[in-house]
Formats: C-alpha cells, sequence, structure tokens
C-alpha cells in the first residue's frame, strides 16, 4: 500500500468461442486480448489537448511489457455455432471486454471503494482512498449514532 | 526552386552527399561499406542502404525494440545507434540469423507455440530470445519475461512468446 500499484498476479478466463478451430492461434487472440485489457484497466492513459493526442510516443504512453503480465490461463466454452464454420464464432474482439471491470472490481473489493474509469492508476487509487478517508470521518459520528 | 528550404531538397542534396564518410562495417559476415552521415541511424543504414528490410522500425525512440539487432554480440536498439558507431563493429540482423540453422530451430518454435501474429515485433523478438538463450540456454518463465521485456508486443500477450522460448531452449537452440 505504499505506492498504490497495481499488478495482476494471476489470470483465467474462460472463453465461449462456438467451436475451437485451431487452438494455438484461439489460444493466442484470447490471450493477446488479455493483455491489452490489463493495458487498459492499469496504464494505458491518453491525455488530449486541443484534439491532439499529448502523449502519443511509447515513452509516455505506457503499454504492459512482457515483465508487467501475469501468466493466462484460458479456458474455452464451446457450445457451437449453427451460423458458424464448423460451429465457429469470431473470436478476436471477445476477450478485451471483461478483464478491465474485472481487475478494476477486484481492486475495489480489496480497498473497500468502488471505481468507474479505467485506466485506474495508483494516483487515481491515491486520490479515491484520501476522499473515501475524509467521507469516512465525516460520517464516522453519525454512522456511531446508528 | 520550389524546394529550397526544405532540408531533402536538391540544393541540399549535394551538400549533404559531400558531408557523407564512408564507413566499414561487416553485416551478417559480410564486410560492406557504405557511405552515409555519421548521425544517420544504423536502422536506416541497414535498411535502406543494405537493403535488409528484416529489421523493423517501430517506435523510432527506443522503447519497442522492433529494430533489434547485435552490435558485437549485444543486443542493441538500430533506431539510437548513430552508423558512425557500428563502424568496425560486427552486426547481426535477423536476416543473418535465419542463415544460422540453429536459430531456425527457434523460428519453428515460434511457428509452433503461435510466437508470432502481426509479426512487427517477431525479428526483434527473435534476436532478443537468441540472446537470451545464448546467455542463459535453459532459462525459466521468469527470466525469459524480464529477458524480453525490452521488446514490446500488442497482439501475443507475450504468453505463447514466453513458450516458444522455453520450448527453444528444450530443443538445444543455443547449444
Amino acid at each position: 500500500m505504499t505506492t498504490y500499484g497495481v499488478s495482476v498476479d494471476d489470470f483465467v478466463a474462460l472463453q465461449e468461442v462456438g467451436k475451437v478451430l485451431h487452438p494455438v492461434l484461439a489460444k493466442g487472440q484470447i490471450v493477446g486480448g488479455i493483455a491489452q485489457a490489463i493495458g487498459f484497466a492499469l496504464y494505458e492513459k491518453v491525455l488530449w489537448e486541443n484534439g491532439r493526442m499529448l502523449n502519443g510516443q511509447m515513452t509516455n504512453y505506457i503499454m504492459p511489457t512482457s515483465a508487467d503480465l501475469p501468466s493466462i490461463r484460458v479456458y474455452f466454452e464451446e457450445m457451437g455455432n449453427v451460423h458458424g464454420a464448423f460451429g465457429a464464432k469470431g473470436i478476436g474482439e471477445l476477450p478485451i471486454d471483461g478483464p478491465a471491470p474485472a481487475i478494476i472490481n477486484a481492486v475495489g473489493d480489496a480497498l473497500g471503494v468502488s471505481f468507474d474509469a479505467i485506466p485506474l492508476l495508483p494516483e487515481d487509487i491515491f486520490d479515491a482512498l484520501e476522499k473515501h478517508a475524509g467521507t469516512a470521518c465525516a460520517t464516522s459520528s453519525s454512522r456511531r449514532g446508528q | 526552386m520550389r524546394y529550397f528550404f526544405v532540408t531533402k531538397g536538391p540544393m541540399t542534396k549535394s551538400s549533404g552527399d559531400r558531408s557523407k564518410l564512408e564507413i566499414v562495417l561487416t553485416v551478417n559476415n559480410k564486410v560492406v561499406k557504405v557511405r552515409a552521415h555519421a548521425m544517420d541511424r544504423l536502422l536506416d543504414v541497414v535498411r535502406q542502404e543494405l537493403g535488409l528490410t528484416g529489421t523493423k522500425e517501430g517506435c523510432g525512440e527506443g522503447e519497442c525494440g522492433s529494430c533489434s539487432v547485435l552490435m558485437d554480440g549485444v543486443l542493441v536498439n538500430s533506431c539510437l545507434i548513430p552508423v558512425l558507431q557500428a563502424k568496425g563493429t560486427k552486426i547481426v540482423t535477423i536476416e543473418g540469423l535465419a542463415a544460422n540453422g540453429r536459430v531456425c530451430a527457434l523460428r519453428d518454435a515460434f511457428l509452433d507455440c503461435g510466437g508470432a501474429q502481426c509479426g512487427i515485433c517477431t525479428p526483434g523478438m527473435i534476436l532478443a530470445a537468441f540472446h537470451l538463450l545464448k546467455k542463459k540456454p535453459k532459462p525459466t518463465a521468469e527470466e525469459i519475461r524480464e529477458g524480453l521485456s525490452g521488446n514490446l508486443c500488442r497482439c501475443t500477450g507475450y504468453a505463447q512468446i514466453v513458450e516458444a522460448v522455453m520450448e527453444a531452449a528444450r530443443r538445444g537452440v543455443a547449444t
């Protein structure tokens, strides 16, 4: 709790994809989407000024490196899809949807403060906890009365 | 002269040529002589003068590792190396590694494990992996993650790249 930094230690994904046609490529799509989503959740903040991106360089727009990511375990649910080839569905965009909300909610669960925006940077957590501590003090007397 | 003030226009070209130096270096075991400005990036010399386009430009500022080459056995970002600094050194690019049979095993491991998706990071990743396996023939997953952390990949999430390097180590690429 000294740095307010968040790291993801483990990630389990269960994805319903219709039918897995190529296990290696399918897993690669899922893991890649999760890695991007972890970046969106914890690192990648776009700063705008007058319609232009201020931090449009790899130096100041931080995306995860191999050292920032956990091992990602992927499981498939294959329920088939009557409309897809051999029961398949598109999977390229699916895995990026769930992880950011899951990570933000996990941080919220751990800290007892809820967050509703990504990316969740250490300064955002610091601010939220400061604010939470402030309101907790202000309402402590009324709570005691209940 | 419409392009008079444009740096790359015809008026500046001749003076630009005069300030070029003759630089001799070894690229993929071949001694080559190039004419370039001292501060031209090694990346541009390799790609444009030598036609070795396997080396990719990603960010152009030393963050992403797409332009990785080996310079005297050290992994460097060729976008950050002025070509004069490479004078007299031995450069190995992805084309040089491809000619090495053992490295084909590394490439095959990338193929088998799904270590490449869009492919732009792959030449740099393979050079970084080769460099790592040279130093540590049997790395742990954590050592691989650290060893490749200078090479960014947007597609794979790195998991299958780490698997590929593990597999290559198992097949004995660097031994």
